[in-house]
């Protein structure tokens, strides 16, 4: 049984995305939910199921959520709190429709960052996980100082560079890129135009990253609704294939498949292995047919991964792809056409599928696509969702 | 918070730290494949009821990727930046993170360059790490 074509995001709604550490995280998701809802012509009485991403401490628990906001949820689901369960978290809300547990879900990912700094430091609700038995999540090992998510994003990126011959320099192509797109966007959080030298000039963090490779802080919520998909719904966009995310000794959650991080293989997964997986076979698509891509790109290099593994390109020839304004938004493939996590706000990647549906309904404004049909999110976890206009 | 670079310890990784303190790299390895593996498990990765006992490992590899700090996450290597972390692919086709203090005596290694790992504590009294250095 596939998932393809029975579901759909009906509604979509946002708090704004400043920072704001005075602020309850529970009033950033209030605000989320109120305008999905409203958006999706809905009561909330009509919500019976709940799917939340990122939790208390830095967010709100379903239970807190349902009871605080009025929802009463007969199906509920909650993942961690890290950027790779977008795709997830719609997955499950399809599947419990799909599957008769629901019928309409409200996925919810709201955070409050601003009071906590950054992923690392002492007092972020994270610091402890770069001691998780046997390594963090992004490869951390904090007893030996490999600290904060960006130092795996930083030590793959080299590893690419060196394994494909690049010029680390060629990066410059995706943040700004996303920059240009997101000064299009009232609601993007950085907006001011980005040159070469500014990328250049920034900051080093963790090399070979700098400090305009990594999405800023920020505070916000956003909601997302699924329902049955119905045909006459012009405004609802359809969840015609969805994909989970892939764990293993070959995965490294900054690299592709077969990089030759930490314990992963060096063996890349072939073009045709890459264009023929689960998420083109529910959407009965190859991805020469997706007008818009959002990409996961909490640090920069994180887009040039995905574009492999979901076969836009080949094996180490992304950051060559993308050069030359390819995936800018008068490109041959969009990307990220809001700022994405990098400009537009870092809110786990939800802020891209939100931008999907916006870009699939026609209403992105002086950004908006021409001829936008089909719509494709992926991460380098492997988690991916195709959209499809209604 | 009292930050500290103290590594999980339990019955699992003990025999890893343990050797650490004498300076010896020990690694689990599954007798039915006849391969290494990292990090540590009860069990083999690679085959079902595969049997994992600690061995002694060569500590000498190559460097694959090195990253280098600019700005301090913990409070502990304030002092210590800019530093350095690899990722070493020993000889026994294992890859170990390890921490590489920039200095002038301390030649940085080039990429694929031979490493050798040893093991030197970070702060007083902290647990020995693994560090590597050119060979």
């Amino acid at each position: 049984m596939s998932i393809g074509g029975k579901c759909a995001i009906v509604g979509v709604g946002a708090s704004s995305f400043e920072r704001r550490p005075e602020q309850s995280v529970l009033s950033l998701i209030a605000t989320a939910l109120t305008n999905a809802l409203f958006d999706a012509g809905l009561v909330k009485e009509q919500i019976d199921g709940l799917v939340v991403q990122v939790g208390s401490p830095r967010g709100a628990d379903y239970d807190t959520i349902s009871a605080t906001l009025g929802i009463d949820a007969g199906f509920c689901a909650q993942t961690w709190g890290h950027g790779r369960f977008a795709a997830t978290v719609i997955a499950h809300a399809a599947m419990a429709i799909a599957s008769g547990m629901a019928t309409r879900v409200a996925c919810v990912m709201g955070m409050k960052n601003s009071d906590l700094g950054r992923i690392g430091e002492a007092n972020n609700p994270f610091y402890h996980e770069q001691f998780r038995e046997n390594g963090g999540p992004h490869g951390e090992e904090g007893h030996l100082g490999m600290a904060s998510p960006v130092a795996g994003a930083a030590m793959a990126f080299d590893l690419y560079c060196q394994r494909y011959g690049y010029d680390r320099e060629l990066l410059a192509a995706i943040p700004m890129t996303f920059r240009a797109n997101a000064g299009r966007d009232p609601e993007a959080v950085m907006r001011d135009p980005m040159t070469i030298d500014d990328y250049r000039g920034a900051r080093p963090i963790v090399d070979p990253l700098r400090l305009l490779d990594c999405s800023p802080v920020g505070d916000g919520a956003i909601c997302l609704i699924v329902s049955k998909a119905i045909a006459a719904d012009h405004r609802a966009v359809v969840i015609n294939g969805a994909q989970g995310i892939r764990a293993g000794r070959d995965t490294f959650i900054f690299g592709p498949v077969g990089l030759g991080m930490s314990q992963q293989s060096t063996r890349r997964m072939t073009l045709t292995e890459a264009r023929t997986q689960i998420v083109y076979a529910q959407a009965g698509i190859s991805p020469d047919d997706v007008d818009l891509l959002g990409l996961y790109d909490s640090f920069s290099p994180l887009p040039l991964y995905a574009l492999e593994d979901f076969g836009f390109c080949g094996a180490g020839e992304a950051l060559g792809w993308v050069q030359d304004d390819r995936i800018g938004l008068h490109g041959e493939l969009p990307v990220n056409t809001n700022g994405g996590q990098l400009s537009h706000a870092q809110m786990n990647g939800w802020g891209q599928i939100r931008e999907l549906v916006t870009q699939l309904r026609g209403e992105g404004g002086t950004r908006q696509v021409a001829g936008c049909r089909r719509a494709m999110w992926a991460t380098p976890a492997g988690d991916a969702l195709i959209l499809e206009r209604g | 918070m009292v930050e500290t670079l103290q590594p999980i310890r339990n019955l699992l990784n003990d025999p890893f730290w343990k050797a650490a303190k004498e300076g010896c790299l020990i690694m689990p390895y599954c007798l039915s494949s006849g391969r290494y593996f990292w990090p540590p498990s009860p069990v083999s990765p690679f085959r079902t009821g595969g049997v994992v006992e600690w061995r002694e490992a060569e500590t000498v590899g190559t460097l694959v990727s090195i990253v280098t700090y600019r700005r301090a996450f913990q409070e502990p290597l304030k002092d210590r930046l800019p530093y350095a972390v690899g990722l070493v692919e020993l000889v026994d086709q294992v890859r170990l993170l390890a921490h590489f203090a920039i200095s002038p005596a301390n030649r940085f290694p080039v990429m694929g360059e031979s490493v050798e790992i040893f093991f030197a504590a970070l702060e007083d009294d902290g647990e020995k790490v693994p560090h590597f250095r050119a060979l």
